[in-house]
Formats: C-alpha cells, sequence, structure tokens
C-alpha cells in the first residue's frame, strides 16, 4: 500500500506541473477516496499556491490561498463522508 | 461496542487536529509575505527545470508521433500556425502605434529610446490555473526585477513581475480577478479604472453616452507605464443602462492569453 501511494503522490506532484487545474482536482479527490488520511492532497494545494498563486491577492483571486482551501474542503468533506458511510 | 466508538471518536479527532494543523501552517506559510519567500524560492529553484524538463519530453513525444502519423503532422503544423497567426493580429494592431511613435520620434529628432527588452519564454502558460499568473525563463540573473512590464508581440501590454527568481520570474496578468488599473479608453482617451476579470478579460465603467464602440482600443496611460502608451485590449461590448450614469465597457487583450509562447520582459534596471 506505501509503494502504491508513494506512486500516487508521485503522479499527483507531476500533474500539478504540467497539468491543469481541472485534471489535478480529481487527482485529489480520488486519493482522499482511496488512501486513509490523505493529508498530501493538503500539501500539494500549498505546493499549488506556491507555485502559481501571490501575496496579497484579492477575494476573487481567493486570497491568496485557494488551492489550499479546496484541498481543505475537499478532504474534511470526504473523510466526513467516508465516516458516515462506514457507520 | 462503547469501546470502539471511543475508539474511532479519538482517531476522529485526531484527524481534525492533524488536518487542521496543517492547514494553519499553511495559512502561516501563504499569507506572510516574510515566511512565503523563502519557501517560494526554493519551489523556483526546481520548478524551471521540470517545467523545462517536461517541455523537452513532450516536444520529443511530439515529433515522434508526427514523424509516424502525417495526420498528427498536420495538426502540429496546424497549432503552430494558430500560434502565429494570433501573434500576427497583435503585430497588425501594434501598426498604428509604432506610426504614432515614429511621429514623436521624428518631432523630438533624436531622443534616445529608453526600452532594454528581453525575449523571455513562457514556461507555464496563463488558463491552466484559477491564477491569472504565468512564468518566464528569464529572473534576477538576467537583471529582471519586481513591477517590471511584460508585452507581447512589441505594443500589447500582458502584465507585469510579480515575483523574481534567479532563472525565472513570476508574472501577474493585468486581468488578474479583481485588480484594478488606470486606463485610458477608445479615440477620445476617455479616462477610466479597469477591473480584471480573469483569462485576458476587463471591465470599466465611463461616463454614459461617451463615444467608445466595440473594436475601440484600450491603452494603458504613458505616466503609469513610464513608457509610451501600451495596448490593453479591444473593446467587446458596451452596455448601456438607462438607469445609471455609466456605460459598462467589457474588453480583452487583443490576443489569446493562453497561446502566448514568448513575451518580452522591459526591464528597469539597465
Amino acid at each position: 500500500m506505501f509503494v502504491k501511494r508513494f506512486f500516487f503522490d508521485v503522479a499527483f506532484v507531476g500533474a500539478l506541473f504540467f497539468a491543469p487545474w481541472w485534471a489535478v482536482l480529481p487527482w485529489g479527490i480520488a486519493g482522499v477516496l482511496i488512501f486513509q488520511n490523505y493529508y498530501e492532497a493538503l500539501l500539494v494545494g500549498i505546493l499549488f499556491d506556491l507555485l502559481y498563486g501571490g501575496v496579497n491577492a484579492s477575494l476573487s483571486a481567493g486570497f491568496g490561498f485557494m488551492g489550499l482551501a479546496v484541498s481543505a474542503v475537499i478532504m474534511f468533506l470526504l473523510e466526513w463522508l467516508k465516516r458516515e458511510w462506514r457507520s | 461496542m462503547e469501546q470502539i466508538r471511543r475508539r474511532d471518536n479519538n482517531r476522529t479527532r485526531r484527524k481534525i487536529i492533524t488536518g487542521s494543523a496543517l492547514c494553519a501552517l499553511g495559512l502561516f506559510v501563504l499569507l506572510i509575505p516574510g515566511v512565503r519567500a523563502p519557501f517560494s524560492r526554493t519551489v523556483y529553484m526546481v520548478a524551471p527545470s521540470v517545467w523545462e524538463w517536461g517541455d523537452g519530453i513532450g516536444k520529443a513525444v511530439s515529433l515522434f508521433v508526427a514523424t509516424t502519423k502525417e495526420r498528427q503532422v498536420l495538426i502540429f503544423e496546424n497549432e503552430a500556425l494558430k500560434g502565429d497567426f494570433a501573434r500576427m493580429e497583435a503585430l497588425v494592431l501594434d501598426r498604428n502605434l509604432l506610426e504614432e511613435r515614429v511621429a514623436i520620434l521624428e518631432e523630438s529628432l533624436g531622443r534616445k529610446g529608453n526600452d532594454n527588452r528581453i525575449l523571455a519564454k513562457v514556461l507555464w502558460v496563463p488558463g491552466r490555473t484559477p491564477y491569472d499568473t504565468f512564468v518566464v525563463d528569464v529572473g534576477s540573473e538576467q537583471e529582471v526585477s519586481l513591477g517590471d512590464l511584460v508585452v507581447y508581440a512589441g505594443a500589447g501590454v500582458v502584465g507585469e513581475v510579480m515575483e523574481v527568481y534567479e532563472r525565472s520570474a513570476k508574472i501577474k496578468l493585468y486581468s488578474f480577478p479583481g485588480e484594478t488599473r488606470e486606463v485610458l479608453v477608445g479615440e477620445a482617451e476617455i479616462p477610466g479604472t479597469a477591473v480584471g476579470r480573469g483569462m485576458g478579460n476587463f471591465e470599466v465603467k465611463i461616463p454614459r453616452d461617451s463615444l467608445v464602440l466595440s473594436g475601440d482600443w484600450v491603452f494603458l496611460p504613458p505616466h503609469t507605464t513610464g513608457q509610451d502608451k501600451f495596448i490593453l485590449g479591444t473593446v467587446g461590448f458596451v452596455e448601456k443602462k438607462p438607469e445609471e450614469s455609466f456605460d459598462h465597457i467589457l474588453f480583452r487583450a487583443p490576443f489569446n492569453t493562453a497561446e502566448i509562447q514568448t513575451v518580452e520582459v522591459l526591464r528597469t534596471t539597465k
């Protein structure tokens, strides 16, 4: 499982560099659904903002932490749904 | 049963605490410029090489496929021609500006040009992220500095340098959502404040019944650039509402920002 997760992470970061955002998003969703405690989604969100965002961005530009915000919402929401489905 | 539930609750609490701590750490890194800068620098020590490497692989794969499939060759050529066409469109727009510039030069006879341009390759095109930014392959090693103007095809201004690294720089498009900028609209050069709407689109309010038509140019005033007038866009739509004292002008960059491959950075440092 660790090896599988490692290669998934490498592909996820690769997608961040070469794919448009709408192709990276499903990758993060899949990661949270497949693996337990997929905190890598949050780290990739931070990396996304460091790579493409900027400081002092306006509200319409997501204040410069759009990637982190989206990945946090996805992670907490999907983890909650996973827990609900199990119980 | 009670024990299992308690264990589940503990795990959930741990997950929430870890996730929240990571989010707080992320916000701390992203929102405080002094903390963000070293992290960005570290990321940008690697990122340009990754993009160049990926670009090389992409080109090699395209070439391989193109040589094996004639149809693919045609598609490839078509893509290249599309890029050239977009560039030519912007160059045509530049013609009248050049005429004006030549007239001014002739008037002042022997005025020394103050352009200090450097050609830059776009490593990461705008449009792939919700942020209206892109990355070029020139940086502090080429004397690029914060706030330098970025121009496409000679006269179409694209944006300005927002972050500089050794061998790369991040460019913020002027259409960056929510970004405001002074502009001159149409032949009458009506002043207004343009608001970025993302992906090369802008909106500006001008006094009602001003003589502005679809296709008119929108410029950046010379005093804001410290250079000559630069084309920011062409008017696409003029919205008039009888109850308002302003006309809403929607305009966009005269070229497709997602197809930009090379730009020129006007360096202020010499």
